[in-house]
């Protein structure tokens, strides 16, 4: 729920407890904070999770983050970050995601052995496709694509 | 300030001023606009700053991050053939390449520095930098 400020973003609010908008219906100059949560074993993340950014912080063993069914994705993004030097796999349901120049991937693989950690994908789906967008921590990493 | 609305977007909005919030409490169909900043000398971001697209203008800068705090994000963007670099807070507590424990992260190389960038969020006890690059082939460098 909103609550009262005590400090002023660049934002403007509305009567200081919620975001306002603008006369286009913008959110303009949003001031916002992640939701972070860490995985230390695999997940299937929930629709209402959408706009959170996990991470495998503290994970022993290789993660697995499971999307939910493309059917329900329309508007949904996560976040993952490799933040151990474990493999890090984003599994779609089959053949429902785009990446890496594949139109029906399923997964999205992180386990480089040289590259594991520092590695970030944002997945945004369309109730149709889910739609991969790697961000890798050097030139070198290997996707892995299947 | 807010004012009446004239033109719909695609978000809901509570009394035409305010977002509306579905039955999962998300904003759907967020409609925003960033807050854009240009820098042209080194700077220390701050909290508030949290949603902020950093701009790297003239010269070499060197963002340093403020203190950890989770959910904080910042976008960092280099539009020109300048160094564009990121410190932590603390050294060690910046996530790199297969390193869990940098200090600092930058595109170093002459002639490929336009363009690239970095997402960096917290969870409040590392930052951890998501690497634009703007070439297919580009140098990072991390201590």
């Amino acid at each position: 729920m909103p609550i009262p400020i005590t400090r002023q973003t660049h934002m403007d609010t509305f009567n200081g407890m919620a975001p306002a908008v603008d006369a286009d219906h913008f959110i303009d100059k949003l001031a916002f904070k992640f939701h972070v949560v860490a995985k230390t074993a695999s997940y299937t993340p929930k629709l209402r999770e959408s706009g959170t950014f996990f991470t495998t912080e503290g994970a022993s063993g290789a993660i697995v983050f499971t999307l939910p069914a493309v059917a329900s994705s329309d508007g949904i993004v996560y976040w993952f970050y490799s933040a151990e030097i474990q493999n890090m796999t984003i599994t779609a349901p089959a053949n429902t995601m785009v990446a890496g120049s594949d139109a029906t991937a399923t997964n999205v693989v992180f386990s480089d052995a040289t590259g594991k950690c520092g590695n970030c994908v944002m997945v945004v789906g369309n109730g149709t496709l889910w739609h991969a967008f790697p961000m890798t921590a050097q030139n070198d990493v290997v996707i892995t694509v299947t | 300030m807010p004012r009446e609305t004239t033109r719909q977007t695609f978000m809901d909005v509570y009394k035409g001023k305010t977002p509306a919030i579905d039955d999962d409490k998300q904003i759907d169909n967020i409609a925003y606009k960033m807050r854009v900043s240009a820098k042209a000398a080194d700077y220390t971001v701050v909290a508030k700053d949290s949603g902020t697209v950093f701009m790297q203008t003239v010269g070499d800068v060197n963002f340093t991050l403020p203190d950890r705090e989770s959910g904080l994000i910042f976008w960092f963007i280099g539009t020109t053939d300048h160094e564009i670099m990121l410190t932590s807070d603390t050294a060690g507590k910046m996530m790199g390449f297969n390193d869990v424990a940098i200090d600092t992260i930058a595109f170093t190389t002459a002639g490929e520095q336009e363009g690239c960038g970095f997402m960096a969020f917290s969870d409040g006890a590392f930052w951890y930098p998501c690497i634009i690059k703007g070439l297919a082939t580009t140098t990072l460098t991390q201590a």
